[in-house]
């Protein structure tokens, strides 16, 4: 039941045809998964917590470095060298009272995701790795659950939404793994890909609009353009293939 | 009728004058397109494979929205088809 101080707070997203306090019920009954606390996280966390997600989780292992304050806006000077989980949770915390929400300081492995993963609805996927991406995908497609993906590289990235046995799974659409290395990278395209992320999320548990589900959206920054590729199920897929 | 391909990487966007999509003909696998598009981008094969004929790590090929690695070479492609190549980022 949304108190009196969040029915003013969501007021101006209630207004949204077919949002309602009833899609902001939904929202408030959420829980979410936020896998790593860095350039896509920041956004993400912020713009989810704003919205009044009931329930966020979010879970970096990482300590803050001072190249990391170019895009990780959850993060100010006064972090460097702390984890980015506590600083995270405490962000966050002060953002939205409305919320509960925890930062994990864990490194997600084959031997602790599934628990990670836990009871939650849905997982955002902000790594910045694909073996770790990869793990969450093999979680999510055990519990059915989707994954918002984005990543990012330069100027550039791209966003999809995957519903296990619907969609193309991570697998699908990473069949073989980029050789991990220092990207370069500019806040601004994790600020907007995170952000596309965040309105996936929100549409999803609010049940309104379409999903970039079965497409990637790509978004080319220099050239200040946007385009979509329709994506299918890789046949065979090691990960999917058997639903 | 031709084949449309989109070219979705921005490793790619010097060598292809920021083209984004284009359409050709009289061709039947990945490797004759990739022929083609060496004609009209001269170095895009350069981009596309490295010295061991391998696809660059950090490209894909979808046709008609599924990814075709790492067969994509042979992959057969018919008219009306839809291609793309595009990155496989890793960055967050």
């Amino acid at each position: 039941m949304l108190s009196e101080r969040e029915l003013k707070k969501y007021d101006r997203q209630m207004m949204i045809k077919d949002f309602g306090p009833e899609g902001q019920e939904k929202l408030k009954q959420a829980k979410v998964l936020i896998a790593g606390a860095g350039g896509l996280g920041s956004p993400i966390s912020v713009y989810l917590a704003a919205a009044g997600v009931g329930r966020l989780t979010i879970v970096d292992c990482d300590t803050v470095s001072i190249s990391n304050l170019n895009r990780q806006i959850m993060y100010g000077e006064k972090d460097v060298d702390r984890q980015k989980a506590q600083s995270a949770q405490e962000t966050i915390a002060g953002l939205n009272s409305d919320i509960i929400v925890r930062g994990i300081a864990e490194k997600i492995a084959e031997e602790n995701v599934d628990d990670l993963v836990g009871d939650n609805d849905l997982i955002v996927d902000a790594m910045d790795n694909v073996p770790t991406r990869l793990l969450i995908n093999k979680v999510a497609i055990k519990k059915s659950i989707p994954v918002f993906h984005g990543a990012v590289y330069g100027f550039d990235g791209r966003v999809t939404t995957i519903i296990p046995g619907v969609t193309p799974c991570l697998r699908c659409l990473y069949p073989k793994i980029p050789p991990s290395s220092k990207f370069p990278v500019v806040g601004v395209a994790p600020a907007i890909i995170g952000c596309i992320q965040a309105a996936e999320v929100i549409k999803y548990i609010v049940g309104i609009g379409e999903l970039l589900t079965g497409r990637i959206l790509i978004y080319d920054g220099l050239k200040s353009r946007f385009l979509h590729i329709d994506v299918k199920r890789k046949t065979g897929c090691d990960a999917c293939g058997h639903i | 009728m031709s084949i449309t391909v989109t070219l979705a990487a921005a490793i790619m966007e010097e060598v292809t004058r920021s083209m984004d999509k284009v359409e050709v003909s009289g061709v039947s696998t990945f490797q004759d397109i990739l022929d083609k598009l060496e004609v009209m981008f001269p170095g895009f094969n350069e981009l596309m494979y490295n010295d061991n004929g391998r696809l660059n790590a950090i490209l894909d090929v979808y046709i008609n929205g599924e990814s075709v690695y790492p067969d994509e070479r042979v992959a057969k492609v018919k008219d009306g088809d839809v291609v793309s190549i595009t990155m496989l980022y890793e960055g967050g």
